[in-house]
């Protein structure tokens, strides 16, 4: 496979503080390319990176094979971005301004009505596009955002939260087209929702304070859990003394308490016996065992510290 | 690309028509009673013997074009690229950092012309007709060339500053020494000579000295054309380098 982007040892600083740590990865072209990580990991400032917002501090990104930074104007052309926040100009329709954005690209009136008719209607913001963005709600703007960056027909769109403020209808319009494009276009996107990462990436990179801490699959990534499994385990009445006594299974790890539930990990199912075992005095209403997802891996104190 | 801008132009006014078209009637109306017909009881004749008011004409016009341009660039190089990040999608359009404040600061110069025009026509009204029809098409010649001076001393300030105390501020101190530095309102033989003679070579005073020249002794200063234009094209020059800086790309 192609190289869609390619990073080489890219940084960040802002001032004294490492935003982006000398970052290297290559992205295949028409991958879906999911970034996640804790607020103030640098995901944000890796878009806008990678998108050509911000000039890397050192380091090189090739796009399609074009340094970003001495053929900029080409580059211009493969890459979208849509930002986590609106940045229309609230005096200017939606359509205008994705026209505007349009025609700065270049692209033939044609076309260009074309492509905002048919993006809009997929993405079901048509009513919308005669309206002004002032008040407008945060979702169709986000919306309109995307269909912005489609018109420009990008081969790699970058997409910082790319449902974010939507209702259920919303997000599944857009992740509908995002799908359709996969395979066609590269798409890298940076997202808090860990279900819709889950359901939707071809690969996952995970960032620490501005470092790749995980790079692979949702699989690859799982199996750093090491098979823990989660468990929850409702009782009629969990008392301090029956929490702590739970809690000191040695095959437990990392329990906590919501109500009278009991939570916790434990590397292997054994571990579930092991609590019921010590539970036996005490009234149980309902149990669950899950397999660890992302929120787990991203959460949880143990997986936390395998990433660092 | 600039039609690009143009039709941005074009849709923003159109959204805000009215308070356009109100403002660029007011403003000549409050400009001519608080400044001029006052003036005119005081000054009465420039020292070449042209009645004040016919002398101060040219300068209201530009008063006139300062205030329809300066909400424009104020707007796009300042509020809108602090407050909202508006100018940042623009900024990943092919085009150049130079093209970008070229193609913007170009059409709120078209757009404060027609804002000139307008008040041209209530200032007509309102005083003693001074010149012929040919003379007010020589002043939007120049109203063009002194906008694309004061135009990227606003896209500056705009640029280098990201508080609005400061930005204020700086418009605020630039518009007074525009105002009694220019040769706008008042003539520099009023001030003292070595002040004046300081004043009179900066680049408005000279642009103001050459439409007086022409427009009430017919004598055509080559200088006072060149010499803002090519201000104002470096200026383009240093203004693209400057938004390409604060926008780290």
């Amino acid at each position: 496979m192609e190289a869609s982007v390619t990073l080489k040892k890219v940084g960040k600083l802002a001032g004294d503080r490492t935003i982006l740590a000398g970052m290297s990865f290559g992205v295949e072209r028409g991958s879906l390319v999911a970034i996640i990580g804790d607020n103030d990991s640098g995901k944000s400032t890796l878009l806008r990176v990678l998108a050509g917002f911000e000039k890397p501090d050192y380091g090189n990104i090739y796009v399609h094979g074009l340094d970003m930074v001495k053929r900029r104007a080409e580059t211009c052309r493969i890459i979208a971005y849509v930002p986590h926040e609106s940045d229309f100009d609230p005096w200017l329709t939606i359509e205008q301004n994705i026209r505007f954005i349009g025609l700065l690209h270049k692209i033939p009136t044609h076309k260009l009505d074309h492509r905002i008719s048919g993006y809009s209607e997929r993405l079901g913001i048509s009513e919308f596009l005669e309206e002004n963005t002032g008040g407008m709600s945060l979702g169709i703007q986000k919306r309109a955002l995307i269909v912005r960056a489609l018109v420009q027909e990008p081969q790699v769109l970058v997409i910082d939260e790319p449902t974010a403020f939507m209702d259920a209808d919303g997000s599944r319009m857009v992740w509908e087209l995002l799908m359709e494009m996969h395979g066609e276009r590269t798409i890298i996107y940076a997202s808090q929702n860990l279900r819709e990462v889950e359901l939707a990436n071809d690969r996952i990179l995970v960032l620490h304070h501005g470092h790749m801490a995980l790079d692979g699959t949702l699989e690859k990534l799982l199996a750093t859990t090491n098979n823990y499994h989660q468990f929850h385990i409702e009782f009629e009445k969990l008392n301090d003394d029956l929490y702590q006594k739970l809690a000191n299974v040695s095959t437990v790890v990392n329990p906590s308490r919501v109500g009278n539930t009991f939570h916790f990990y434990g590397r292997s199912r054994r571990a579930f016996f092991h609590v019921l075992k010590k539970a036996t005095d005490a009234v149980q209403l309902d149990f669950t065992v899950d397999t660890l997802g992302l929120n787990d891996l991203m959460d949880s104190k143990y997986a936390r510290k395998g990433m660092e | 690309m600039i039609s690009a801008f143009l039709k941005r132009r074009w849709w923003l006014t159109q959204n805000r028509i009215l308070t356009t078209i109100s403002s660029a009637l007011i403003i000549p109306i409050i400009l001519y009673t608080t400044i001029v017909s006052v003036l005119n009881n005081v000054i009465v004749h420039s020292i070449d013997e042209i009645p004040y008011e016919h002398w101060a004409f040219p300068g209201l016009i530009m008063i006139i074009a300062t205030i329809g341009l300066f909400p424009l660039l104020y707007r796009d190089f300042f509020d809108l690229r602090i407050h909202r990040h508006i100018l940042q999608p623009i900024t990943l359009a092919p085009v150049t950092k130079i093209e970008i404040v070229f193609g913007i600061v170009i059409t709120a110069i078209i757009e404060s012309l027609s804002f000139v025009i307008i008040g041209m026509a209530v200032l007509i009204i309102l005083m003693p007709n001074p010149l012929v029809w040919y003379q007010y098409l020589i002043i939007l010649i120049y109203v063009v060339l002194y906008n694309g001076v004061i135009a990227n001393v606003f896209v500056t300030i705009g640029l280098v500053t990201d508080r609005v105390t400061m930005y204020m501020f700086a418009v605020l101190t630039f518009l007074m020494f525009i105002l009694f530095g220019s040769g706008i309102l008042v003539e520099f033989e009023f001030y003292p000579s070595s002040l004046g003679s300081i004043f009179a070579n900066l680049p408005t005073s000279v642009l103001m000295h050459g439409l007086r020249s022409l427009l009430f002794f017919q004598r055509i200063d080559w200088f006072s054309l060149i010499y803002p234009l090519l201000i104002a094209v470096a200026w383009f020059g240093v203004n693209g380098l400057l938004f390409k800086y604060k926008s780290k790309q």
